[in-house]
């Protein structure tokens, strides 16, 4: 009796599971599949699901006349850099809190902490004006250097070196290592879980960033691809076979790295969360 | 020894610089600039105005949408996203094909605000978009979505909760995770029902999960500006406008710096009287 109650229950919520997974998935399927379809299917009604007519013009039209390669090697280069930088910041400022003693460590990391909450519209304007003053407008260094270190991320590193056994350190320095060589040979391998999350979500944030890069560039060609999205929506709006197609191109080379680590991705996420 | 000594000074010098020249530089002038009529080709002839930006935000109907339009899309996304997150986490938990749906469910969460936004407005357009047709189908009126004042922010919200599942997901069953099984067998063996031992222990022992979600949803929450510049650039009209499109409509487009720099202190205000209360809170309440 109560082991078939029990089975019911676990088929109803096998059920519901797959609903939920279905409402996650139907929406990207729908726009692969629209990204194929020509401008005047995609706005048909009623709606097909595959593309009657199957096109890979809209894609062309994008990468060739529309400049979508030239965002793409945008962003990698912005978000590479960027991930790149804060993994090193991180990782070395957050070894410094967690195993020196220095005078103003407390109202430092205080400080640091505190950063965390303050909105980034507060200091977009002012951060405009000295990018401005600085003629950094319109750079990849406006687009990287005010992004490229993170509160969060020496935070993170910090809770995660506390962690490691100071007699690891103290053996090495014994041994006559210099500091550098400690961060590089004991504090980078043993940190590798977390300094692979926070590489992860750093590239996320960095790739998938409007607001900035929104600031900073004002000529097509400097457009990062969140950025060249959200231009083809506010420029050709009405066109949404170019609009879908585009946020196709843009998600695809996200979904592609998440589909092979996404793993690490929600370990990572995870880990985080917990070390908090 | 020496090297040790000398070695957090030469690493933090360079990272102590950075925080003066894009954190803490920005931020001083944020506050004065607001207090200004700050003219961008003549910095020191800008007039000193004190509080009249201030004054002038609060009578102002854009803002006030703004101000409005923000705490409907942060309490809706809290009250509304958390518990479904648990939810799902808890329906998902003891499934054999857990990390599968796990992995669907947190997959929207890694794409651009920019593009789920703009898949999601070719899905509510009112004419020829899938959700209508669906509404049709069923029998239901069509509406306007983002299309009518009345919906939009509503509209902005639910996409929202809808990309985000996964990160509430996420975290939840890692924490459910960390609860250690005999707590739930001794209850169960004591003869309390689930839903007790859910309120007496599972939530409890989740409450720094709860609290880490409920902070970054929050301060993320306040901050939303991608996806109503990409699905609605404010609209129609100004009623989808929120405090962080609105200081960059007024910089960018009206180039008021001072009053969109008022508006941004503001912001930081509200953002820094809740955060210190919800901790708080929090603190009291769960923590024995």
């Amino acid at each position: 009796m109560r082991q078939t109650k029990t089975f019911k229950m676990s088929f109803l919520k096998e059920i519901i599971a797959i609903i939920i997974s279905l409402l996650m998935l139907i929406p990207f399927l729908w726009m692969f599949l629209s990204s194929f379809k020509t401008s005047s299917e995609i706005i048909q009604i009623p709606p097909t699901f595959f593309p009657k007519k199957f096109t890979l013009d809209t894609y062309k039209y994008l990468l060739e006349e529309l400049n979508f390669w030239r965002y793409f090697i945008n962003s990698t280069i912005v978000a590479g850099s960027i991930t790149l930088i804060i993994l090193f910041s991180s990782s070395l400022v957050g070894f410094i809190f967690a195993k020196f003693h220095f005078r103003m460590k407390e109202i430092l990391f205080l400080g640091i902490l505190s950063s965390m909450m303050v909105p980034f519209a507060v200091v977009v304007i002012p951060l405009y004006l000295l990018m401005s003053s600085l003629n950094w407008i319109d750079t990849y260094t406006g687009l990287i250097v005010p992004m490229c270190i993170s509160s969060f991320g020496i935070f993170l590193m910090r809770q995660f070196i506390e962690d490691i056994p100071d007699s690891l350190i103290e053996a090495a320095r014994v041994d006559g290592a210099s500091e550098w060589w400690i961060y590089a040979k004991v504090i980078l391998p043993l940190s590798k879980p977390v300094a692979s999350a926070l590489g992860i979500f750093t590239f996320m944030g960095a790739w998938n960033n409007l607001f900035w890069p929104l600031m900073v560039v004002t000529s097509p060609g400097m457009r990062t691809l969140t950025l060249g999205i959200a231009s083809l929506q506010w420029e050709w709006g009405i066109r949404y076979d170019l609009v879908v197609t585009g946020a196709a191109i843009s998600v695809i080379p996200v979904l592609i790295i998440y589909a092979i680590a996404h793993r690490n991705f929600i370990q990572g996420l995870a880990l985080t969360g917990l070390k908090y | 020894m020496i090297k040790t000594k000398y070695f957090p000074i030469v690493v933090l010098l360079p990272i102590v610089c950075w925080y003066a020249l894009f954190f803490i530089w920005p931020l001083i002038n944020s506050i004065r600039i607001g207090f200004y009529e700050w003219n961008i080709l003549d910095p020191s002839g800008s007039p000193f105005v004190g509080l009249s930006n201030y004054r002038e935000l609060f009578r102002d109907d854009v803002f006030i949408t703004s101000l409005i339009n923000t705490l409907k899309f942060v309490f809706f996304r809290i009250i509304i996203g958390i518990p479904l997150g648990l939810a799902v986490a808890l329906l998902i938990l003891n499934l054999k094909l857990r990390n599968l749906y796990l992995g669907v469910i947190f997959s929207p969460y890694t794409c651009s605000v920019s593009a789920i936004s703009i898949l999601f407005i070719w899905l509510f357009q009112p004419t020829f978009g899938l959700i209508n047709f669906l509404l049709k189908w069923i029998g239901l009126p069509p509406q306007g979505f983002l299309s009518a004042s009345n919906q939009a922010i509503y509209v902005i919200t639910a996409v929202d909760i809808w990309q985000s599942l996964g990160y509430t997901v996420v975290l939840y069953i890692a924490g459910l995770m960390e609860i250690p099984t005999e707590f739930l067998e001794a209850a169960q063996l004591d003869g309390a029902n689930s839903w007790l031992i859910f309120r007496r222990i599972t939530l409890p022992l989740l409450s720094n999960v709860t609290l880490f979600i409920l902070v970054t949803t929050m301060i993320g929450a306040f901050q939303i500006f991608d996806r109503v510049a990409v699905m609605t650039s404010g609209g129609p009209g100004t009623s989808s406008y929120v405090l962080s499109y609105f200081i960059y409509r007024y910089a960018i487009f009206h180039m008021r710096l001072s009053y969109a720099c008022a508006a941004a202190i503001i912001m930081f205000l509200i953002i820094l009287i809740i955060s210190i209360f919800q901790i708080r809170i929090f603190r009291r309440s769960w923590e024995y």
